[in-house]
């Protein structure tokens, strides 16, 4: 696909009035950004597609009936909607995805790491595992600073105002996540420490 | 000005956010300090790591999401 070169304000604005390529531009910039939060917070790849798709949905209802008004801060606003539509799936079913290191291997077997040897793909797959494992038992506010930032490319100060607290707060919380999960990929069994949080 | 450099100041050089005044003087701290040097290589480390989560949705899913994108469009152009 020819890229535009236009921001993600402008392809908004396009696409409201008609044009699908300004659309196909703006999903195929943002869909492995979208699809990986909701993929860390569920563990399932096919329900993480469904709520893609839902999100996705949500963006374009609202874009088409004029609701939009991010100014140009797509991908915050569509994570967030991604983000808010995985918390709203386990809420609704009242379970959070179980943390079990076998059933997500068995799930990724084959899926991502065919190109790698027997021996190499299977560190990945463990690495994958653990580390996907490891931000899913975060406090949610250190989870959620985490996604924000290194996956939504919010700066502190956007998530301070998003979330209500300090940038101070929020740079702290993101300390605690990354500390959190560096304990979490030198150590077994699974478990966050309850103190190493703001 | 940087009085007393804490991680919350290494966090915001290793996501881009420091001006270039900044990041010189916290650069010359990583330099210099091991202990924030340490802290800087294992954040670089999980920055790596989280990177390498990066998944990307099937053909099919953004078939459907395409073509979702192009019926709307019928239904606000009435």
């Amino acid at each position: 696909m020819k890229k535009s070169g236009l921001n993600d304000g402008e392809l908004v604005i396009k696409y409201k009035d008609g044009d699908d390529n300004a659309f196909a531009e703006l999903l195929n910039r943002h869909k492995t950004k979208v699809f990986t939060t909701i993929l860390i917070i569920v563990k399932d790849h096919y329900l993480a597609e469904d709520l893609m798709q839902d999100t996705f949905v949500k963006a374009v209802k609202t874009i088409k009936s004029g609701r939009y008004n991010e100014e140009g801060k797509f991908l915050p606003w569509i994570i967030r909607i991604a983000h808010n539509l995985a918390i709203d799936y386990f809420r609704k079913e009242k379970r959070y995805p179980e943390v079990d290191l076998d059933d997500h291997i068995k799930t990724l077997n084959n899926m991502y790491f065919s190109e790698d040897s027997a021996e190499a793909a299977q560190i990945k797959k463990e690495n994958y595992s653990r580390l996907r494992m490891s931000i899913q038992v975060l406090p949610e506010k250190q989870r959620e600073v985490l996604i924000m930032r290194h996956y939504a490319e919010m700066s502190f100060q956007e998530i301070a105002e998003v979330t209500d607290v300090s940038v101070n707060t929020a740079l702290g919380r993101m300390r605690y996540a990354l500390i959190n999960l560096r304990k979490q990929m030198t150590k077994t069994p699974l478990q966050y420490d309850k103190d190493a949080h703001p | 000005m940087i009085k007393m450099l804490t991680h919350e100041d290494v966090i915001r050089y290793a996501y881009n956010e420091c001006n270039a005044e900044e990041a010189d003087i916290i650069q010359a701290f990583i330099d210099t300090d091991k202990k924030l040097r340490l802290f800087y290589d294992r954040l670089a480390d999980t920055q790596k790591n989280l990177d390498s989560l990066n998944r990307q949705p099937s053909a099919e899913v953004i078939e459907k999401i395409l073509n979702y994108s192009r019926r709307i469009d019928d239904v606000y152009s009435v």
